[in-house]
């Protein structure tokens, strides 16, 4: 078998592939077990949630305090909002995914398995929900489905095993960490969906398919999902999405805790994680975010801080006050005119909330921040003043 | 498997660390605690029977219930050299939950 | 073995008992107001309450073992289970053996947290602020030392920390001014059917 791709297959307007179409184009699940988890080390892969962190190493560990009792959290709750790459993958390969969350089980020595589904992303819900049905019967006893709460921290590791634990999705960072201790007190295994259903072709072709999924959002004229190569620039994939619908000013890579890039730097960036890491960036969640050159920057960046403000699980006051606090500032300069006592206020700030918060929330929000007085320095240092434009 | 720090970010990496040093004044604290409370034990032991070595204690506040209390006698055969504070109990320091 | 040293031995326990529980639901209280500096993170408050309440209960065994063996108190197994049941001091006594096995329900709850839920287990929980008091009540009422030289002021330095935690609390709780955003995130982030 060549280089399979993600999205291989039937057209993904005809919906889920089904289990029999499934085993027909790519053969039966393979046998796995502990040895997989140097197949995967191998290959290099890494994670496609957010972190980037390197999934061989992860299964590792969890395979040496797993004793046969470990617990695979299959993350699909996608609470970036511009993102739809999990939804689209959930909805029309959801054996993929199943796929590769038995064979994670198998070789992390896991009894159960969790699909962590966003609450409102329905079809992706009942699409999974089939699938699972259409799955032999020693596969299915292991699955529950678990709802995911529609808000931002909710698709958080943590948060995560929080739910099913304790009913409440509330992120922590308090150890033990959900590797250690996680649903049920067992060792847990929390990964993206596309982190498994990569690992799916893995196991059968013991290569990696070579691309990965991203969300082209913002300014183009097709937004939506692209599955690109790693040799693939930022450019071509504004070109697969059919181009910019005018002329963008710049990028924003990785969603909402990701990085502006200036249009010009932009465009020649790699979609390759380790590539932009090179740079000090991140792909993140895969959204690709094209800002027109119409829009007023520091609007954008307002509004966007004002919903990170707005969703911090107010468990401690550096993120709740503190990005609120920021918010205001970057509204204040949004709405009246750039002042300096708010530019000094959010730089200060800025360097003062990271790390002092609970979890990530704050960590990520103040670095999209930093990122946008980056690089919209002179649109900060020069912003006339005008009512709230985009939201 | 050592951990690859090339490959997290410098703030993960400064939380895992900062998580480590909680985790070490935990254990630290557990076990200085439990070491004092043994400690303790000994010496609350030889205090108690410096104190009160034996004496017929009648209760004073008697208890309100119906059957009598009757009067806690100790052997009294006590000599005056205090006993040695051998702890019994094993200092259990138990871990907060991971490594 | 000497037979005094094991009635030594018991009220010294039942001293450090006291000490140890005290700490714990002192622990127990800061922990809910989420206090913390940058070097003592927060799971530093609840990781010693867990810790010392499980060296509560060493001790508290150890208290109980050894009023049970000594000959001379006449106490049978039986006491350490079933309240008021002793011929001594029935009705001190008896307390502690309540709030012995509240501490088992509430410690038993926590290690099965897991299985239980956690509406149940904060239920229980609460259960802690009952056993305290209690153990303290037993302590003077049963205690050869109550109201001695040494175990008089611990008792009264133990019940003075718990309340100025309580107090504490009490006061900065109701001036949190995250409470209210925090249960309206809790609220929106609940469990709802699958």
């Amino acid at each position: 078998m060549t280089n399979l791709r993600l999205l291989d297959g039937r057209a993904l307007e005809l919906g889920a592939e089904g289990f029999a179409e499934h085993v027909r184009r790519l053969g039966p699940l393979p046998d796995a077990g502990p040895s997989l988890i140097d197949v995967v080390a191998a290959s290099g892969l890494t994670g496609r949630g957010g972190a980037d962190f390197p999934v061989g190493y992860k299964w590792r560990s969890i395979a040496a305090v797993s004793g046969g009792s470990a617990v695979v959290l299959v993350n699909g709750a996608e609470g970036e909002p511009r993102s739809l790459k999990d939804r689209l993958l959930m909805t029309a390969r959801p054996h993929l995914i199943l796929d590769g969350a038995f064979l994670a089980a198998s070789a992390v020595g896991a009894k159960q398995v969790v699909l962590y589904i966003g609450e409102e992303h329905h079809s992706a819900r009942q699409s999974m929900k089939r699938a699972l049905a259409e799955r032999p019967e020693h596969e299915r006893r292991l699955v529950r489905i678990v709802a995911a709460p529609a808000r931002y921290v909710a698709g958080t590791s943590s948060a995560a095993v929080h739910l099913v634990n304790a009913g409440v999705a509330t992120p922590t960072s308090n150890p033990p960490t959900p590797h250690e201790r996680g649903v049920d007190g067992a060792p847990t295994l929390v990964q993206n969906v596309e982190t498994l259903a990569h690992v799916a072709l893995l196991a059968r072709t013991r290569q990696l398919p070579g691309t990965l999924l991203v969300t082209m959002a913002g300014g183009v004229q097709r937004p939506g999902v692209l599955e690109v190569e790693r040799e693939t620039t930022i450019g071509e994939a504004v070109a697969m999405a059919g181009g910019a619908t005018e002329p963008s000013q710049a990028v924003l890579i990785g969603g909402y805790f990701g990085s502006w890039i200036e249009i010009s730097k932009a465009l020649t960036l790699f979609i390759d994680p380790q590539a932009l890491r090179a740079y000090g960036l991140s792909l993140g969640c895969g959204v690709i975010g094209m800002l027109p050159a119409s829009r007023c920057a520091v609007c954008e960046v307002a509004g966007i801080m004002r919903y990170l403000a707005g969703e911090s699980s107010a468990q401690c006051g550096p993120c709740f006050f503190g990005l609120r606090a920021l918010a205001d500032a970057c509204s204040r300069i949004s709405e009246q005119g750039t002042n300096s006592s708010d530019l000094l206020r959010m730089r200060r700030w800025a360097a003062e909330a990271p790390g002092r918060g609970g979890c990530h929330h704050p960590d990520g929000a103040v670095m999209f921040l930093q990122s946008a007085l980056q690089t919209f320095g002179d649109e900060f240092a020069q912003h006339p003043p005008h009512l709230r434009r985009s939201a | 498997m050592q951990a690859d720090f090339q490959d997290m970010d410098r703030l993960t990496q400064s939380r895992m660390l900062a998580r480590d040093a909680g985790l070490r004044l935990l254990n630290r604290l557990t076990t200085g605690i439990a070491l004092a409370a043994v400690a303790a034990l000994g010496v609350l032991t030889a205090v108690s029977a410096y104190s009160n070595p034996g004496t017929t204690t009648t209760p004073s506040s008697a208890a309100t219930s119906s059957s009598s209390a009757s009067t806690f006698t100790p052997s009294g055969l006590q000599s005056s050299t205090t006993p040695t504070t051998s702890s019994s109990g094993t200092p259990v320091a138990v871990s907060g939950g991971s490594r | 073995m000497n037979d005094t040293l094991l009635w030594y031995t018991t009220r010294g326990a039942g001293a450090v008992t006291l000490v140890l529980l005290s700490a714990s639901v002192v622990l127990g209280i800061l922990s809910a107001l989420r206090v913390q500096s940058a070097t003592w993170p927060r799971f530093l408050t609840t990781g010693l309450h867990r810790n010392l309440s499980l060296m509560t209960l060493v001790f508290l065994g150890l208290h109980i073992v050894t009023a049970v063996v000594d000959p001379f108190t006449h106490l049978g197994w039986l006491t350490a289970v079933v309240p008021f049941s002793s011929y001594y001091r029935t009705f001190w006594l008896g307390l502690g053996t309540i709030a012995f096995e509240l501490l088992l329900a509430v410690v038993a709850t926590s290690l099965a947290r897991g299985f239980i839920g956690h509406g149940t287990w904060r239920v229980v929980h609460w259960l802690a602020y009952a056993a305290w008091p209690i153990g303290v009540l037993h302590g003077l009422g049963t205690g050869t030392d109550a109201f001695s030289v040494w175990f008089f002021p611990l008792t009264v330095i133990c019940v003075g920390a718990v309340l100025t935690a309580l107090g504490y609390r009490l006061i900065a709780g109701s001036r949190d001014p995250l409470a209210a955003p925090r249960a309206d995130f809790e609220a929106a982030v609940q469990q709802k059917e699958a």
